[in-house]
């Protein structure tokens, strides 16, 4: 549930008093996402208002880590956009056959459910030691949860919905152990996955790789804040590699559109040029 | 014929079962001229991305855009939420489309489409809330006349189902009432 | 939609009530709790539950699993004594023996010591070992409440079965309960363990520590940092370490990305042990 009765004035406030009082910034986020998401929290932690919340979150560390948690959205479903996973289901036997071992980079991987499905996507292809996964998120609390493998039962519909769509006759409960309100995924996709604490607001390219995913992450971000980070994708993808955004996310604010050939308008998968 | 009509600044609709129709119709009545952004969130099916958009703009007379993220928001067009996103107007004035959790078991959720266009254009807002058959757009309304914003509903009894539109009655105070055909008129109405 | 979640008012009788239920069922002692802040605590946790009345908490929490979950909404999170007992056997068995192997004073930071619970674990460690007296300690906290309540050396006795089975658990030969006495619902420890220690605030982002030291110990505070402030906290330690001095963090923090990465070696990575190579 979102809470609609918090004001801007009060969410500035509350951004001045969290920076100041628990060093939690939040100037980075597209301010009608950030309202949504301290209004959700407020509301299933049955906080009061902003002033009780930022009091709660400077003197409860666990709260705090909690709220921290709460200030990345999960991505809430394996195989979103099913066309996607399509074309990586060719492409990746492709690449690992050319370049033997490639790298794949999940910038902002929230809860991990992209990941985890490449990682599944890997398995199924029989390339799983042929590539290396790699997530970034920019708290550390968010990326532990990624080792636990759980995720909410409610989800499953959309799951199962997702990769029946992407392949006929798959079945996401091969994938997966029922333990009642939650589903844990199987050990071995977790496995192989690394992580690495990294904020796309603040970092520089560590790495590069061929393959860069960072879908739906962007719109969490201010305009302002967001321009940099095409940069950034650009560092991050090797030349000739590939970058896959959102389906409703593109290049064209960018400078760096110029780096990019697009291979798929309905998906956003683009070939790094230069 | 509607009363704050000269402060209309944009325009925000919800709908659900038995809208998509009415929407068309409401868009191939628009004057072409039409001087605001229309912003609209219909409950749709996630895994139909085509179609919706291409039959919408063969009637509509304005152009209608399913919008990337942080595109800004502009006059005279209308900007559709498209499937598996909710969108929503940034104080700065661009929608953004993000993905997290679904409300009332919809995304795009037309509460928070309305909420946000009610925040962002205040008394500037008229919200209109079609046929549907959950809750969701009852607290978008609510949002938009608290902000000081022009709340109308379709008349529960030319509703295919009235659950949506009266569930906005039944939290807040809705200014208007009216038929589909009426609903056109008080658009035309505000375009001068 | 909205549930109308207001807060069920709570009178200090119900807090009485709660209190002595939770006593009955689980031997737990609240202790001198700040009624002002439990009280509010407790009303978030009815809204929460959608309990109408104090009654309806004191009948859930004949349940252990509620009892849990009801403790940790209202009560403030604190670190324990021994905390991570893997860490301290390290410690005791092979850090600290090489560092005070020399006849010289060795300094060691607690460089996050909120209540004072790691500290005091040193400063037990370090008397059993033999080495209190050669040991220059400083404890900082960015709040001040939390440097006062170390300077204490009071804690709640009904924490004290865990910090027991932690001390054990770390290897330690001796009885915890040699270092304290019992004080009403508190237990208050042997105040010549810390009386040499300096405590003071400290602001891990805005001070310089000018001071040197052999032993810095900060866990579990830059998980609640972003990269950047983690990156300034963790150049700061790090000047702040001499040659061959030691760097111990959260059992769940990592600095492979950082560049103060460069100078430290993994000694134990479970337990999150560095040390030093060069400056």
């Amino acid at each position: 549930m979102y809470r609609f009765d918090l004001k801007y004035s009060e969410l500035d406030k509350l951004i001045e008093d969290l920076k100041y009082r628990c060093r939690i910034d939040l100037k980075s986020y597209s301010k009608g996402a950030l309202k949504r998401i301290v209004g959700g929290f407020m509301d299933s932690h049955n906080i009061d208002g902003p002033n009780q919340l930022a009091e709660i979150v400077t003197d409860n560390i666990g709260k705090r880590g909690e709220f921290m948690k709460a200030l990345v959205p999960n991505k809430t479903e394996f195989f979103r956009d099913p066309g996607v996973w399509s074309y990586l289901e060719t492409e990746l036997p492709k690449q690992v056959a050319e370049k033997g071992t490639i790298k794949i980079l999940d910038l902002g991987c929230s809860s991990g459910e992209e990941l985890l499905t490449l990682s599944i996507l890997c398995h199924d292809l029989g390339i799983q030691n042929k590539v290396e996964l790699i997530g970034s998120e920019k708290y550390q609390l968010k990326l532990d949860e990624i080792s636990n493998g759980e995720f909410s039962s409610k989800e499953l519909e959309s799951c199962e919905n997702n990769i029946g769509r992407f392949k006929q006759g798959a079945n996401f409960s091969n994938y997966i152990e029922l333990k009642g309100d939650v589903f844990k995924v199987n050990d071995k996709y977790i496995e192989n996955i690394k992580t690495q604490v990294f904020d796309i607001t603040l970092g520089r390219a560590f790495d590069q790789f061929d393959i860069v995913f960072c879908r739906n992450v962007m719109c969490y971000l201010n305009l302002k804040k967001a321009r940099p980070v095409y940069k950034l994708l650009s560092d991050f993808t090797k030349k000739g590699g590939m970058l896959f955004m959102g389906v409703q996310e593109d290049l064209t604010h960018s400078f760096y559109n110029r780096d990019f050939e697009c291979l798929s308008e309905e998906y956003k998968i683009y070939k790094k040029l230069r | 014929m509607i009363k704050g009509r000269d402060k209309i600044r944009a325009v925000v609709i919800g709908g659900s079962a038995g809208s998509f129709p009415l929407m068309g119709k409401i868009f191939a009545s628009l004057p072409s001229d039409f001087k605001y952004p229309i912003i609209v969130a219909p409950h749709r099916l996630k895994h139909v991305r085509h179609g919706f958009i291409e039959a919408l703009n063969l009637k509509s007379s304005l152009e209608v855009i399913e919008p990337m993220d942080k595109q800004k928001i502009e006059p005279g067009k209308i900007y559709l939420a498209p499937a598996n996103y909710h969108m929503s107007a940034e104080p700065d004035g661009y929608l953004s489309l993000t993905t997290e959790a679904m409300r009332l078991s919809s995304r795009p959720s037309i509460d928070i489409t309305l909420s946000s266009v009610g925040e962002l254009y205040g008394e500037g807002t008229l919200g209109i809330l079609l046929t549907g058959a959950n809750k969701d757009g009852a607290y978008g309304m609510k949002v938009i006349n608290d902000n000081g914003g022009i709340t109308v509903v379709q008349d529960p009894a030319t509703c295919m189902v009235d659950t949506m539109p009266k569930s906005a009655m039944e939290i807040t105070k809705i200014d208007y009432v009216k038929s589909i055909d009426d609903i056109i008129k008080i658009l035309q109405s505000v375009n001068r | 939609m909205i549930e109308e979640n207001k807060s069920v008012p709570v009178t200090e009788a119900d807090l009485v009530k709660v209190v002595a239920t939770v006593r009955r069922n689980f031997g737990f002692e609240f202790g001198d709790y700040a009624v002002s802040s439990f009280k509010r605590r407790v009303e978030r946790y009815l809204g929460l539950k959608g309990m109408q009345v104090i009654d309806d908490l004191c009948m859930a929490l004949r349940s252990k699993e509620v009892f849990e979950e009801f403790l940790k909404e209202v009560t403030v999170n604190t670190t324990e004594l021994f905390r991570d007992p893997g860490m301290w056997e390290v410690l005791r068995e092979k850090i600290l023996p090489k560092l005070f192997n020399k006849n010289e004073r060795v300094s060691i930071w607690h460089a996050a010591c909120s209540s004072g619970e790691e500290t005091m674990s040193m400063a037990i460690t370090l008397k059993e070992l033999g080495f209190l007296d050669r040991a220059d300690i400083v404890a900082t906290d960015i709040n001040e409440d939390m440097v006062k309540q170390a300077q204490s050396g009071l804690y709640m006795a009904w924490r004290m079965r865990q910090y027991e089975k932690n001390y054990k658990q770390s290897g330690a030969t001796g009885e915890l309960s040699d270092h304290y006495d019992m004080v009403g619902s508190k237990v208050q420890f042997d105040m010549n363990l810390i009386k040499d220690i300096q405590y003071k605030t400290f602001d891990l982002v805005l001070d310089t520590q000018f001071k040197k030291f052999d032993l810095i110990l900060i866990r579990n505070v830059l998980i609640y940092f972003n990269m950047e402030l983690q990156g300034k906290v963790l150049t700061n330690i790090n000047n702040a370490l001499n040659p061959k001095g030691y760097l111990v963090l959260g059992a769940q923090e990592s600095i492979n990305w950082h560049k103060a990465n460069d100078n430290l070696m993994a000694i134990n990575n479970k337990f999150k042990v560095f040390k030093k190579l060069r400056d």
